[in-house]
């Protein structure tokens, strides 16, 4: 059931980022996803926090700077 | 289920397994996605510096790129992600033939992302929009290009793992089976999920 809730609410946020064509909200939306791909979707449990830490920090560094660059 | 799946499976269920060397898929699949999300990243920031330094250009480029067949491929490879994390869920439940339904129609999806972009790529190559033209379809190409590849290798992946569920055959790593291919196939719609925007949506 939590798969289908977090698959729902990808898909709306997808949605709704490329109906209002805002670019910033969409690299956030697949930071979200990368996130849920390490945390969720993969089964990774409070105690994967090594494996937790290095796709978050991928996964942030990379939104971070596409953030930036696109921004100025 | 066989009594050795049956035994992978208890082993696996446990909260209690190793940590560090025993992510979930295998370590060295998690080591394969890290490689590639930041190969892919890479390329993601000379896109969103192009799209920032040559504005111009890229707006003029974007109009041969459709936002709705970009919105209709990310669909599919959201879809099918969301399908191959249900199968995962009911391989490791013991639902095996729900498991076989769902990387069948998560196959399809993919099937079909594929087919979509091949069109897409034929149009473009035939409108004379390839390698050289400019740096911006110069990163389309290649970006593309690359991730395509891996969408034919992830799509390969689940179709073995499909064809052992249908045959009931053994899996000899049924994690690194199961859950490395899904991991894959997460892999592939995450990086369509930063060079859609990047590339689709306007400047």
């Amino acid at each position: 059931m939590k798969i289908k809730i977090v698959f729902a609410l990808l898909l709306i946020f997808l949605t709704i980022s490329f109906v209002l064509g805002n670019i910033y909200w969409a690299i956030v939306i697949a930071a979200a996803k990368g996130l849920l791909l390490g945390f969720y979707f993969m089964e990774l449990s409070k105690a994967h926090i090594f494996w937790k830490g290095i796709f978050t920090l991928i996964i942030g560094t990379t939104s971070l700077i596409l953030l930036v660059v696109l921004k100025h | 289920m066989n009594v050795d799946e049956k035994k992978s499976q208890t082993i696996l269920s446990s909260k209690n397994k190793p940590l560090l060397s025993s992510p979930p898929g295998g370590v060295l699949m998690w080591l394969i996605v890290f490689m590639e999300v930041v190969v892919f990243a890479a390329g993601f920031v000379a896109v969103a510096l192009l799209r920032t330094r040559n504005a111009l250009l890229f707006q003029q480029e974007q109009t041969h790129l459709h936002l709705t067949s970009g919105l209709i491929m990310t669909m599919c490879l959201l879809v099918s992600g969301w399908l191959v994390a249900e199968a995962v869920h009911h391989y490791f439940a013991a639902n095996i033939k729900k498991a076989e339904s769902f990387h069948i129609v998560s196959i399809f999806f993919g099937f079909f992302f594929l087919v979509y972009k091949f069109i897409d790529f034929k149009d473009k190559a035939n409108a004379g929009l390839a390698l050289g033209v400019n740096d911006f379809w110069d990163l389309y190409w290649l970006l593309s290009g690359f991730h395509y590849l891996h969408v034919l290798i992830g799509m390969f992946l689940l179709s073995i793992v499909t064809f052992k569920l249908r045959k009931k055959r053994k899996f000899e790593d049924v994690d690194f089976s199961i859950r490395g291919s899904g991991l894959f196939w997460h892999m592939c719609d995450l990086a369509w999920f930063f060079l859609f925007p990047l590339f689709y949506v306007k400047v």
